[in-house]
């Protein structure tokens, strides 16, 4: 039981990451297709985005140690990050997502970049609220003290 | 409430309270004079000691053996870390993980980890490192839920 739960967690975990940047995704790839004056998405590119950011979202967990959520940004978490970008940038080249467009590609990079950059420091002002929070809950506990 | 303090410099120290009425503000004055008295029985040198309860910052067991730790000594204790838990949990005994206990009232700051874990900092300055199963207990005792 402990197991199935240990992987239901992880896949959750997973789940939440490939909805998160699947979003981020398909906002970039929509905003292109605004300025290229095309006011759809393909069904196919957006489930090649979709199937991407599980699959990214599983290297994310299980090989790279779920860095995002890491207490410090360090060269580890910036290295993990930019090995992801890389992977997603190239992919989207392969897939034309972009039109193979040079300068789509290096902006997509850069908005991934900051994309990494926010999740990250969201991460840690919800770190930080916490840490607020459960400390409030500790001195209300004293104060409880028959 | 009138209160009436004597120093003394010999015999055994002593609270007398008076009441009319057992009130809450009586039984809370009780259960923190008797609170503060409790202590258990340790050994420090081979040599039986009573410690306070509230001295005790973390209990850790080590290769079977329960070892107490307050500000200053470490003792070392018959009792389980199970037992102990169950013992003193109204006194802020709370299991951390397999091997410790923590006294949640000497608890400096806590610190919220990834993976909902809690970096907690004793009195002392010890730093123990609260797993996400623990720390969901944790959570629902400061919160006031179970204790």
């Amino acid at each position: 039981m402990n197991r199935f739960k240990r992987y239901l967690s992880a896949e959750i975990k997973i789940e939440f990451k490939a909805c998160l940047y699947f979003f981020a995704i398909l906002f970039f790839y929509a905003v292109y297709q605004l300025v290229q004056g095309r006011f759809y998405t393909g069904i196919v590119q957006m489930a090649e985005m979709i199937l991407t950011a599980y699959a990214m979202g599983y290297v994310q967990v299980f090989l790279l140690g779920n860095f995002e959520e890491a207490e410090r940004i360090g060269k580890k978490e910036l290295g993990a990050s930019l090995l992801c970008m890389t992977v997603y940038t190239a992919l989207s080249w392969l897939l034309g997502w972009y039109d193979r467009n040079t300068a789509a590609t290096v902006l997509f990079f850069v908005y991934l970049a900051a994309c990494y950059l926010s999740i990250m420091l969201v991460y840690r002002i919800k770190r930080s609220i916490d840490t607020e929070e459960l400390n409030r809950e500790l001195e209300a506990f004293k104060n409880r003290r028959p | 409430m009138k209160i009436t303090l004597q120093q003394i410099t010999e015999g055994k120290e002593e609270v007398i309270i008076r009441y009319r009425e057992m009130t809450e503000e009586i039984d809370g004055i009780i259960k923190y004079a008797e609170g503060q008295g409790k202590r258990l029985l340790a050994a420090k040198d081979g040599q039986q000691a009573p410690v306070r309860i509230s001295q005790v910052i973390y209990a850790e067991s080590v290769d079977g053996v329960t070892w107490l730790y307050t500000d200053k000594e470490v003792y070392r204790s018959g009792l389980t870390l199970s037992l102990l838990e169950g013992m003193y949990a109204g006194e802020g005994f709370f299991r951390c993980s397999k091997s410790m206990v923590i006294n949640i009232y000497c608890i400096s700051r806590l610190r919220s980890m990834p993976e909902k874990r809690i970096d907690v900092t004793m009195s002392n300055g010890e730093h123990v490192t609260i797993s996400r199963h623990y720390a969901k207990a944790l959570r629902s005792i400061l919160k006031g839920d179970t204790e």
